[in-house]
């Protein structure tokens, strides 16, 4: 009895553990991150985002520079926006690529494609999830890069011609356009992978009654399908989207690497949060006043609250648009 | 309540012959098969079957389950076809056209209605499951809505979900939900219905609320009911077929059926079956 009583409490204790775990690493991790982009704070202040010259200074000089009680490198300023802007812009044109792309695949593979095809598919589209970044990277310079510079960017930007962002000159190929394509082929694989998992739990009765009721395929899919599932699918497309905002390598190589420089054009070179620390971090590392690794703490800082940021606004937005649930009555 | 639903125009004197002509082929028969075979794959599940339905009234398809009944009248609207593997030999006849020389299978999908053996509303308003085929067909909002009241008001469900019309259907009861399924077939003006057990997840109130709704909607359309349970059979149906085994064993007037089987499998099918 006691015994019993000993066990359950025990596993009460495990579970609570196991479960709060993940809240705990996320709030020591931010805890820890905090307290570490602190000093770049109240050195930079808001201009640290509205701010587009980022300057580590003289990091060899002798004496240092002292604001708000903070030393820094003489002729340090911290200023992130084209990162920002770098990073946002990359990653909305990777999902606005690449999330129709998965959803239509998804829908293809459980909807149109035999049976023997898509059993041959899936685990392809798995493995495409698992490839290291650096192997799109390289892809994106050696193929993708050449091919805007010399192809696609010519034609969009002749096609687009009265899109002012479209237009413009094409450069070398690297920047923001390549930046957010090599982004959209990354986030395919998963997105396709989860939503393809989501709609093969879609049951079969409400699919063939829309089919008995005469609507085509893409209809009863568009309709019926992907409605049953929509949560599920915003959460897959969120999941595409913290992919894109925090990935490193493949955008560090193909970006251009702007350095201080606001895209004129979807073709203009950037640079994102998550390259440019990683790119950064080692001549930050010589800051004799230590400023400019803090400074990167704090670039890794937004970084998180972005991705909280769209992951919550996401999220209120598939609340909104269930409460309505296109309800005829409520809508204009 | 019946008047948007398009009558069968009766004779007039003067067109009388052309009339004729037409009717020889499909006026008094809704459905007719000759020789259908169906078969998945290899296995074989109808066996010539042949089978007229007659216009307007209700027809009953009895037998033991995995006998046929479902792919029977999944055949009919070409839902079968949609199986990979399926096959279909003989020909089938629906409202005066072969169905293997369906072109557009959405619209002659709006022509034959179907109501599932358990009630599958879409996951949208209940208001939007009456309308979206109208909508996608390009009714107007105005109409829309019109016909969404009065085919709810149609099948019972008006009063219990108007002032819920935004609301999920999934709240509504098994019963409410196959009437709402059943206001979302007729919203497209169907001339046929096909019903695949519609009431074997209902309880015995609901049931007889549909029964008596497929008898108001008979006259104007035709039912073809796959059931299981025999009393409703002798219910509401003109006529019924005994299958077995992918076969029509017997098919005749109801009473006739049941109360003077031809065909020994059936007298003791039926004799089996009733209580
Ligand atoms: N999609 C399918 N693929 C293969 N066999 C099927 C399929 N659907 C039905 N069958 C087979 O066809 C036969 C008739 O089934 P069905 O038409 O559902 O019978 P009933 O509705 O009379 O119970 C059964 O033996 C069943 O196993
Ligand atoms: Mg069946």
């Amino acid at each position: 009895m006691t015994r019993r009583r000993f066990g359950s409490k025990l596993f009460a204790v495990t579970t609570g553990i196991a479960a709060g775990g993940p809240l705990v690493v996320m709030l020591v991790l931010m805890g820890v991150l905090v307290r570490d982009a602190w000093p770049a704070w109240r050195f930079q202040g808001l201009s640290f985002f509205s701010g587009t010259v980022w300057n580590m200074g003289n990091m060899y000089a002798n004496t240092p520079i002292v604001r708000a009680g903070v030393q820094g490198a003489p002729g340090a300023s911290f200023g992130i926006l084209p990162l920002v802007v770098g990073t946002l812009y990359s990653s909305l044109i990777a999902l606005a690529v690449g999330v129709p792309i998965a959803l239509l695949t998804a829908a293809a593979l459980v909807y149109l494609a035999p049976k023997r095809v898509s059993m041959w598919l899936s685990p392809v589209i798995d493995l495409l999830a698992g490839i290291p970044s650096v192997v799109y990277g390289l892809w994106g310079v050696e193929v993708l890069a050449p091919f805007v510079q010399s192809r696609l960017g010519p034609w969009l930007s002749h096609v687009l011609r009265i899109a002012p962002f479209f237009h413009g000159p094409v450069g070398t190929g690297m920047g923001l356009l390549t930046s957010g394509l090599v982004l959209a082929v990354m986030i395919i694989p998963i997105v396709t992978a989860t939503t393809r998992e989501l709609l093969a739990q879609v049951p079969r009765l409400p699919y063939e009654g829309a089919q008995a009721l005469g609507l085509t395929s893409y209809e009863s899919v568009r309709y019926v399908a992907f409605p049953w599932v929509s949560s599920g699918v915003i959460g897959a497309v969120i999941l595409g989207w913290g992919r894109a905002l925090g990935e490193t390598m493949a955008v560090l190589m193909v970006s251009g690497n702007a350095a201080n420089y606001l895209p004129t054009n979807i073709y203009s070179p950037i640079s994102t949060m998550a390259s440019t620390v990683a790119a950064l971090l080692d001549s930050a590392l010589t800051d004799f006043t230590g400023l400019a690794v803090h400074a990167l703490a704090l670039i890794a800082v937004t970084l998180l609250a972005i991705t909280m940021a769209t992951n919550l606004l996401a999220r209120s937005l598939v609340a909104l648009g269930r409460r309505g649930l296109e309800a005829e009555g409520e809508r204009r | 309540m019946g008047e948007t639903v398009v009558a069968f125009r009766k004779p007039v004197a003067g067109a009388a012959g052309q009339l004729q002509a037409i009717r020889a082929e499909s006026s008094d028969a809704a459905i007719v098969t000759t020789e259908l075979n169906a078969f998945f794959r290899t296995k074989q599940v109808l066996r010539s079957v042949d089978l007229e339905v007659a216009k307007g009234q209700i027809t009953a398809l009895i037998g033991p389950s995995g006998c046929g009944k479902t792919t029977f009248l999944r055949t009919l609207n070409k839902m079968s076809h949609t199986v990979p593997g399926f096959r279909q030999t003989g020909s089938v006849r629906v409202l005066g056209q072969d169905i293997r020389t369906v072109a557009d299978v959405e619209t002659f999908r709006r022509s034959v209605g179907m109501l599932f053996q358990r009630p599958n509303p879409f996951p949208m308003s209940i208001l939007d499951n009456v309308t979206l085929a109208l909508r996608l067909a390009g009714v107007k909002k105005v109409q829309r809505r019109e016909i969404a009241e009065e085919r709810l008001t149609q099948v019972g469900l008006w009063q219990d979900v108007k002032d819920r019309l935004d609301k999920s259907p999934f709240q509504l009861s098994g019963g409410q939900q196959q009437r709402l399924c059943l206001a979302r077939a007729l919203a497209v003006e169907p001339s046929i219905l096909l019903l695949d057990e519609p009431a074997s997840a209902l309880d015995p109130k609901s049931t007889r609320l549909l029964e008596d709704l497929f008898v108001g909607l008979s006259g104007r359309m035709t039912l073809v009911l796959v059931t299981h349970n025999l009393s409703q059979a002798k219910r509401i149906a003109a006529r019924t077929a005994f299958m077995e085994a992918g076969e029509v064993v017997e098919y005749a007037a109801t009473e006739a059926l049941f109360s003077d089987p031809q065909d020994p499998r059936t007298a003791i099918y039926v004799q089996e079956h009733s209580n």
